[in-house]
């Protein structure tokens, strides 16, 4: 997606403001604090299937500068993505800490529906694996589920007398839009014109430690995805697309468990058809091997996928996969990933490799 | 020559031993020493459970007297900062790190502020306000302005 201008000023002001800031001694003076990160990574892909559409190589290079400036108890956070294939403004959020680990936050946000890309948004390096499951994917990947919103966020950690705790979180605003090409996600400054509907997104999970990511959490989304722009010949104006997720984190040791499943209905209002559920889920086990080598295997899968008509809305839907990811961190802040996939989509079988440098600096 | 030999073994046992006197007197400072929380802050009861301790060094708004306190990672040196990483954080340095990364990339939060000397440590902890760190108590001891809380660790 390209940014538009006013979009793209506005993310130039936030994202460098911290790193002029950040020249000085500790990044740090009586105005506030600012903080900057540089996740960046370089990727060669080749799939190769059933179907000529699966066949391609391609290199990608991407960076995701994120940027934060805090004074008091107010906080901008900004997140920028900038890549061969897209630039896009992923987050613009200006928030207020109003008790201690209690934000309230307004702009552009991720939903807080999602287990896996609440950890690791854009940031390529701490992600575990190349590739993210297909149920997590970003609007414009091919994602099924609204990924932005624009709108207002609640985030809140409960912690109990030990290290355990509660960690909440719900989002309200408006959503991505549907189109010949699946989800747009919504822009901060969206065209004039261009139908958008509220969705409402929250989080609950209980963690053994607060500081980690291990434990159960459950996740909600409630959305309305307007299809005037999507090319559908049908008489509903939009979907109603209710989404529910369990996930668990657990970790012993050098291993690392994680699994979460979907449980989805989209209705298709006004056409007089009835529920269309379906169900996807992925379970990941890793191992870290020693020398900064670890080992990955993730199998997705999901149920009642080829009846749905609201997936039949998205012509790249994978229904399974087999994910297995080698990953050598070389340096402190540095990796290589090695990753193979037997993917199942719409048209057929296909197979996926790719190799991946991905760094973060400073 | 005969006589040369005595004597040149001689000044380098007297080498030896003098080098071992200095590397004991070292050792034992070292292993005589602990490590304490310390602070700028003047309120004499100034304590803070391991947890919020813990908590602070993660990333986490931890309060004190309604002031959002300030942590310093003091790596002033190696084995102090083993002990931060055994006995305050109680994670590896690699998770450590990545602990501290996804909190900023989750919600923008600001990372420990890092020394690499004690003068820098000094300065820092007088100069902004509500800072908290750990050093080795016969580093800090009698610097004015700076209090001891308490002990983190001893040998």
């Amino acid at each position: 997606m390209i940014m538009a201008r006013r979009q793209a000023f506005l993310a130039m002001l936030v994202l460098l403001a911290p790193i002029a800031q950040a020249g000085g001694s500790d990044g740090s003076d009586e105005h506030g604090r600012s903080n900057w990160l540089l996740f960046g990574n370089a990727d060669a892909n080749a799939l190769e299937g059933d179907a000529s559409l699966y066949d391609s190589t391609d290199l990608v290079v991407a960076a995701d500068l994120l940027g934060s400036w805090e004074t008091g108890s107010f906080r901008i956070l900004g997140e920028l993505f900038l890549s061969t294939e897209e630039q896009e403004l992923e987050r613009l959020q200006l928030g207020w800490e109003v008790v201690p680990e209690t934000y309230a936050w307004l702009g552009r946000f991720h939903q807080p529906g999602s287990a896996w890309n609440t950890r690791y948004h854009h940031g390529q390096f701490l992600q575990p694996s190349i590739t993210r499951p297909t149920i997590e994917s970003w609007e414009d990947e091919g994602g099924v589920l609204p990924q932005h919103l624009v709108g207002a966020l609640g985030e809140t950690r409960l912690q109990l007398a030990d290290e355990s705790g509660f960690l909440l979180a719900a989002g309200a605003g408006i959503g991505p839009v549907m189109t010949p090409s699946g989800l747009a996600p919504v822009s901060l400054f969206h065209a004039r014109g261009v139908e958008r509907r509220p969705t409402f997104s929250f989080r609950a999970a209980f963690l053994q430690d607060l500081a980690s990511d291990d434990g159960i959490e459950l996740v909600a989304m409630r959305s309305e995805i307007g299809l005037s722009d999507s090319g559908y010949a049908g008489p509903s104006s939009h979907v109603d697309l209710d989404a529910v997720g369990l996930s668990l984190g657990w970790a012993l040791q050098r291993w690392q468990l994680v699994s979460t499943i979907y449980a989805m209905n989209a209705k298709f209002v006004g056409d007089g058809g009835g529920n269309d559920e379906f169900f996807a889920g992925y379970l990941q086990l890793s191992r870290k091997l020693g020398r900064g080598l670890s080992l990955l295997g993730r199998f997705e899968g999901s149920a009642h996928t080829n009846d749905s008509r609201y997936l039949a809305l998205f012509p790249d839907f994978v229904s399974q996969r087999a994910v297995f990811d080698l990953r050598w961190d070389l340096a402190p802040q540095q990796a290589l990933s090695l990753e193979f996939a037997a993917a199942q989509g719409r048209y057929g079988n296909f197979q996926e490799l790719r190799l991946q440098w991905s760094a973060v600096f400073p | 020559m005969e006589r040369r030999v005595p004597v040149m073994a001689s000044r380098r046992d007297i080498l030896c031993l003098a080098m071992a006197v200095l590397v004991a007197r070292q050792a034992s400072a070292i292993e005589d020493d602990t490590v304490v929380l310390v602070t700028a802050e003047p309120d004499p009861d100034f304590s803070l459970p391991t947890v919020k301790l813990r908590k602070l060094f993660l990333g986490f708004t931890v309060l004190h007297d309604g002031n959002v306190l300030q942590p310093i990672r003091n790596r002033s040196d190696e084995l102090l900062d083993k002990i931060f990483l055994q006995h305050i954080v109680a994670m590896s340095d690699e998770a450590y790190e990545r602990r501290v990364l996804s909190m900023s990339l989750r919600q923008g939060r600001q990372r420990p502020r890092e020394v690499y000397s004690r003068d820098t440590l000094i300065q820092t902890l007088l100069r902004i306000p509500h800072c908290i760190s750990f050093a080795w108590q016969s580093d800090l001891r009698g610097v004015p302005g700076i209090h001891m809380v308490r002990t983190l660790w001893r040998p």
